[in-house]
């Protein structure tokens, strides 16, 4: 039977070094997929991703278990992807996930995808990395929170510093402003 | 009066009761916000085919002393280093990697004890176990005394000599070492030598035995990690398919309303005919 988050972090302050490891490697891909969404590039991705961790473990004494481990995992990560933007001063780059190419989205495709909804697919894809990547940074991490991690609107509130209604705000906009640019690119075409 | 907060909590799922049917009943009469959602339904199905690429993870977090810090590697304070796990030497020397290199070395250390030979002669690969009579070590002369020594096992082997017939020999040895170490009339004759074979076997069977559970413990994080990934998918999957359902429903509701209006229309047509 595997521990939760709270009795790994228990056992973590108390010094077990091996917790904290199953912390990470429980964690390590939403993380990571957080901050490559945020800032769209793999690698600085991965060191936000090493550095929220590096954080998380000399601050794990002061955490008194306020919040749920992952959203204070989450916090630190989007401060560190913050502080990206910033430091680079630009924003995030519209990187074609450089890993998803055509013959391993075949692997994961349903029997019944045929070659040419693959292209589409993967051509979706692309044109939805672009239109995130255009977002304005506060409603692009709406979106993420909400899309991809499944948090609900009071956590992304909590998380942002924000009330619920101007996450509720950026969503609307952000969608918007998605169903816009993907219109205008092509990419969809459900309408 | 059309109420965006309203509609991205539809769009999520997250009105319910009143407020749920009193959208609903908005939505009938509000093309504007009925087409809206539907966009945005058919913008969060697209943004499902966005996904990371999958990545390298290849660090752990390992408490060293300072001193032993490479330069390039991010630090933390009180000796804490995140640790790639990359193919350096350094990163080998882990305890689990530091357990089979123990384990190596006893098992060397077993088979010197079993003195194997391979020689090559006119009739192909000869492998020798046992200790010959004419052996000079100490421990195999107490073996011999003790009625072991000279009954080497010879395997003739054609090259090239095949892997399972040494392990084979080699259980096979270790097993008679077993043996001869529990027998008291050996124990006479070489007490500190059986003893040492005993601490051997024994610290070889305490070094399998934490790595088996060590392996346990990586093969549970593992299968932990695949289901969580597995419940990532399912509630992705769930999702489209809800989205999906969710179209199709509002596209039925718009149908209806259409119906609806084509039959007022016609029965106030039929009625202002009828006047």
């Amino acid at each position: 039977m595997s521990s939760t988050d709270e009795e790994l972090v228990a056992r973590s302050q108390g010094g077990d070094m091996d917790s904290f490891n199953q912390l990470v490697m429980r964690w390590e891909r939403p993380i990571y997929a957080l901050a490559y969404r945020t800032i769209g590039r793999e690698e600085d991705a991965r060191d936000v991703c090493q550095e929220t961790f590096l954080r998380a473990f000399r601050a794990l004494k002061g955490f008194k278990g306020q919040a749920k481990f992952s959203s204070w995992l989450y916090r630190i990560a989007l401060n560190l992807c913050r502080d990206w933007i910033r430091r680079e001063r630009r924003q995030p780059v519209a990187q074609a996930p450089e890993g998803v190419d055509l013959i391993e989205m075949a692997s994961e495709a349903a029997p019944a995808e045929t070659i040419e909804d693959l292209v589409a697919r993967q051509e979706i894809s692309r044109a939805v990395a672009r239109a995130m990547a255009a977002l304005p940074e506060d409603q692009r991490t709406a979106i993420i929170l909400k899309e991809y991690h499944g948090l609900t609107f009071q956590e992304i509130a909590d998380m942002l510093d924000c009330p619920l209604s101007t996450v509720k705000t950026r969503l609307y906009q952000g969608l918007s402003v998605l169903r816009r640019q993907l219109d205008r690119n092509g990419g969809y075409k459900h309408v | 009066m059309c109420n965006k907060d309203d509609l991205v909590s539809y769009l999520y799922d997250d009105l319910d009761g009143p407020a749920r049917a009193g959208f609903e009943r908005h939505l009938r009469v509000c093309n504007g916000c009925r087409d809206e959602l539907q966009a945005m339904r058919a913008v969060r199905a697209d943004l499902l085919t966005w996904s990371p690429p999958e990545p390298d993870f290849a660090f752990r977090i390992v408490k060293e002393p300072l001193a032993a810090h490479a330069k390039n590697e991010p630090r933390a304070a009180q000796g804490t280093v995140l640790r790639p796990n990359v193919p350096s030497w350094r990163a080998w020397f882990t305890p689990a990697a530091g357990l089979a290199a123990a384990a190596v070395l006893v098992l060397a250390a077993a088979v010197s004890l079993a003195h194997v030979e391979i020689r090559s002669g006119a009739d192909g690969w000869t492998l020798r176990t046992g200790w010959s009579a004419d052996s000079s070590s100490d421990f195999a002369g107490a073996l011999t005394r003790a009625g072991y020594g000279g009954q080497a096992h010879d395997v003739y082997l054609g090259a090239p000599v095949r892997a399972e017939d040494i392990m084979v020999a080699l259980e096979r040895r270790v097993a008679a070492l077993e043996t001869v170490s529990r027998d008291s009339n050996v124990r006479n004759a070489s007490t500190l030598s059986a003893r040492a074979s005993d601490d051997i076997l024994k610290t070889v069977r305490d070094l399998l035995a934490q790595s088996e559970t060590r392996q346990k413990g990586e093969l549970a994080l593992r299968l932990q990690q695949v289901l969580r990934d597995v419940d990532m998918k399912r509630a992705a999957d769930l999702n489209g398919v809800r989205q999906g359902l969710s179209r199709i429903d509002a596209s039925v509701t718009e149908e209806a309303v259409a119906h609806r209006e084509l039959m007022n229309y016609i029965i106030t047509n039929s009625n202002a005919k009828q006047k």
